[in-house]
């Protein structure tokens, strides 16, 4: 068993009583076979002396069992990390950013609380998965929507605290935003429910999120300020139908016209689904461009809302629209197998089948982390990145790497995230090349005012750098922030570069 | 609300018969997937059930002789495990330690072995295959092959029909509790391959 740094034995030996005695001997992880489970196995320092590694893990099944094991941790100095289901793979998965710090694993906390169907809303804990989320709805006949990434087996409230977004219609895919509640223990065991569940016997917590004074769910953001034990999200009526147009250009410069009116159109909520822009690229036969544009709502709405969008691209000289098939939900068996699930609310895995060499897939893409600055959304803007792109990765290293992208997803209005895949292997070598070359290019996309939304754990230090605006202040007001609300650093040390002050570098 | 110690204690039980007589309205043995569901008559094996991938010859041919053994089989037609996890594993791994094995490609292997971990199984079982264009095979036999008396140099023998082979000593597998619990396995990426070879894993998931 391996101890957290600059813990004594005696002091980890007293806190591991004590969580046992509060959650039950078997729900504490000492053995390295149990703790081995949480090393992150997409981790850019994998079998390296850097690698984040975990002391021990620990896995209440109520929120008493959290205030318990976060008193006792709090009192013997013991850095605690929480996760959910630990699934955000890529993004560090269970291992903490702190090595040697105990998970705190939250994935025994699996209730769905309550999914209203009237006013379209749940309220889960951090255990519950969009698997288990779905099941429930789809068990009890319920008419409305969850919004799934993909992969779809990660954390509910996991995915939305890291910033994750989905492939539905605005406002729930953006997963932060569609919340609606919190409540938080915090690093002396305290809980808080934010918003309306302030008020006692509140009736409203999940309908309003704004409450009274001033508003501080998005302390628990990509945060370590607490550890947030119950969440509400507001959930989309199943919409009547749902049509995905394509719009298609043969010439770079379209990009240009073409997303002025995608914005516009987005920013009526014209076109309320997740677009997507594929290409940009000369050569074969195939367009320049490709945008799909999804609308999701009432069948005569959705048919009148894209004949707009048609005529508004179509005026575009060049500019082909072409229009989809209309689909009326719930889905068929048929439809179902050749369709996006996502985009219909269904989580999947099938994002994992293509990850390896089949037949039909020969050269896979393979595992791999992502590198995402936000962009503002306009054609000069992309084609910037494209440039960017061009120079920095693929005439400066020659791509020996295998670096892929740029991809540009819209899951955010008025941006782009351009996302440029960097291969992740057993290889220590060519990972020390890949964490060589991601760094160069978080460092040369701030020169270009552009910055990263969510990194896994070993860039989360580089990237929180980058927002450096008047000395650091922002980082600054959050380590007082740290310093005021978890005085002895107990909580996720180093998430998104956020350290206490026993452990900030000078 | 099952315990850690209960999981154990019914996996102890060994045969699970209650899980292998599970009728599933997608298994399927064969070789593109599509044929009428399978019953396990037979719990010889105590699988709740196992997987293969429809994609390639080796692992039809594995899915067809668990299928002569009475066992519960699945065919995965492009690899995914989603559905077959909603429909089947998802819930069995809900009321207790169901036993599931496999002869599929990487992915499938790691994405149930995430959802195990999160019920108190592990892989107890784990051997890759790569085959190669000219049809050789290599063999690593990763873990747990005492527990089904299985070895490289008995599958080198077996030449083509290794994957019968390896369905044949998958099915002598008896829990053990007593055996050292295994970690994780490595089964996340997928290592470089030499051009045109595939890699196929056979597996098993267990309480230990």
């Amino acid at each position: 068993m391996s101890l957290p740094p600059n813990v004594s034995q005696t002091a980890f030996d007293a806190a591991v009583k004590a969580w046992r005695e509060s959650v039950g001997k078997e729900w504490v992880f000492t053995e390295a076979a149990d703790v081995a489970l949480y090393r992150d196995a997409y981790s850019p320092f994998y079998g390296e002396p850097e690698e984040r590694l975990a002391s021990a893990a620990v896995a209440p099944s109520t929120v008493e069992e959290v205030q318990a094991v976060v008193r006792a941790a709090n009192q013997h100095r013991i850095p605690l990390y929480p996760i959910s289901t630990g699934r955000n793979l890529a993004y560090g998965g269970s291992a903490p950013v702190h090595s040697g710090s105990v998970v705190l694993d939250l994935k025994r906390m699996n209730r769905v609380l309550e999914v209203n169907e009237r006013n379209a809303y749940a309220l889960v804990e951090p255990g519950v998965s969009y698997f288990d989320l779905y099941n429930h709805i789809q068990k009890a006949g319920l008419d409305v929507w969850i919004d799934p990434p993909d992969p779809g087996w990660g954390s509910v409230i996991g995915n939305a605290l890291d910033g994750g977004a989905g492939w539905t219609a605005a406002p729930f895919r953006d997963h932060f935003a569609s919340h609606c509640g919190m409540e938080v223990v915090l690093a002396n065991g305290e809980i808080v429910r934010t918003g309306m569940g302030a008020l006692p016997d509140s009736k409203s917590w999940q309908h309003n999120r704004w409450g009274y004074g001033p508003w501080v769910d998005g302390l628990f953001r990509q945060s370590n300020f607490g550890v947030v034990t119950k969440m509400g999200f507001h959930l989309m009526p199943r919409p009547d139908a749902m049509q995905m147009s394509t719009v298609t250009s043969a010439r770079e410069e379209d990009i240009v016209p073409i997303l002025d009116v995608l914005n516009r159109l987005e920013n009526m909520h014209q076109v309320n689904g997740s677009t997507q822009i594929f290409g940009g690229r000369a050569g074969g036969n195939g367009p320049m461009w490709t945008i799909q544009v999804p609308i999701y709502g009432p069948e005569p709405v959705v048919r009148a809302q894209m004949e707009y969008a048609k005529s508004k691209f179509s005026a575009i000289p060049g500019v082909k629209f072409t229009d989809g098939e209309l689909f009326r939900t719930p889905l068929t068996q048929e439809q179902m197998s050749r369709v996006r699930l996502v985009n219909f609310g269904i989580p999947n895995l099938s994002t994992f089948a293509m990850l390896g060499r089949s037949p039909a897939n020969p050269d896979p893409a393979g595992g791999h982390i992502g590198f995402s600055p936000i962009v503002p959304r306009t054609g000069e803007s992309l084609l910037e990145f494209r440039r960017y792109f061009d120079e920095h990765v693929i005439k400066a290293t020659d791509n020996d790497l295998g670096i892929q992208g740029p991809v540009y997803m819209t899951c955010w209005d008025r941006t782009l995230v351009c996302l440029i895949m960097f291969p992740i292997g057993r290889d220590k070598a060519r990972n020390a090349k890949m964490r060589s070359a991601f760094e160069r290019l978080v460092k040369v996309a701030a020169d270009h005012g552009w910055a990263e939304y969510r990194a896994p754990a070993a860039f989360q230090d580089l990237i929180a750098q980058t927002y450096s605006y008047n000395n650091h202040s922002l980082g600054r007001l959050r380590e007082t922030l740290k310093d005021a609300i978890d005085p002895n650093g107990i909580l996720s040390a180093g998430r998104y570069g956020v350290w206490p002050k026993h452990l900030r570098k000078v | 609300m099952t315990s850690r110690r209960e999981f154990l204690e019914v996996a102890a039980l060994t045969a699970l018969p209650a899980f292998a007589g599970a009728r599933l309205a997608s298994a399927a043995a064969g070789p593109n997937g599509g044929s009428a569901p399978m019953t396990s008559t037979d719990a010889r094996a105590g699988f709740h059930l196992v997987l293969f991938d429809a994609r390639y010859s080796q692992a039809r041919n594995a899915g067809t002789r668990f299928g002569r053994v009475g066992a519960a089989v699945h065919a995965l037609a492009d690899g995914d495990i989603t559905q077959v996890w909603m429909d089947h594993i998802g819930p069995a791994w809900q009321r207790g330690p169901a036993i599931v094995a496999g002869v599929t490609a990487r992915p499938a292997l790691f994405c149930l072995e995430q959802f195990a971990l999160s019920s108190g199984l592990r892989v107890v079982f784990h051997a890759e295959h790569v085959v190669h264009a000219d049809g050789r095979v290599e063999h690593s036999l990763l873990r747990g092959a005492e527990s089904v008396g299985l070895s490289s140099s008995e599958l080198i023998r077996a030449g083509a029909d290794w994957s019968t082979r390896v369905a044949d000593a998958l099915a002598r597998y008896r829990p053990d509790t007593a055996r050292p619990r295994f970690t994780r396995s490595d089964s996340a990426l997928e290592p470089v391959l030499p051009p045109q070879a595939q890699l196929l894993t056979s597996w098993i998931i267990a309480a230990t």
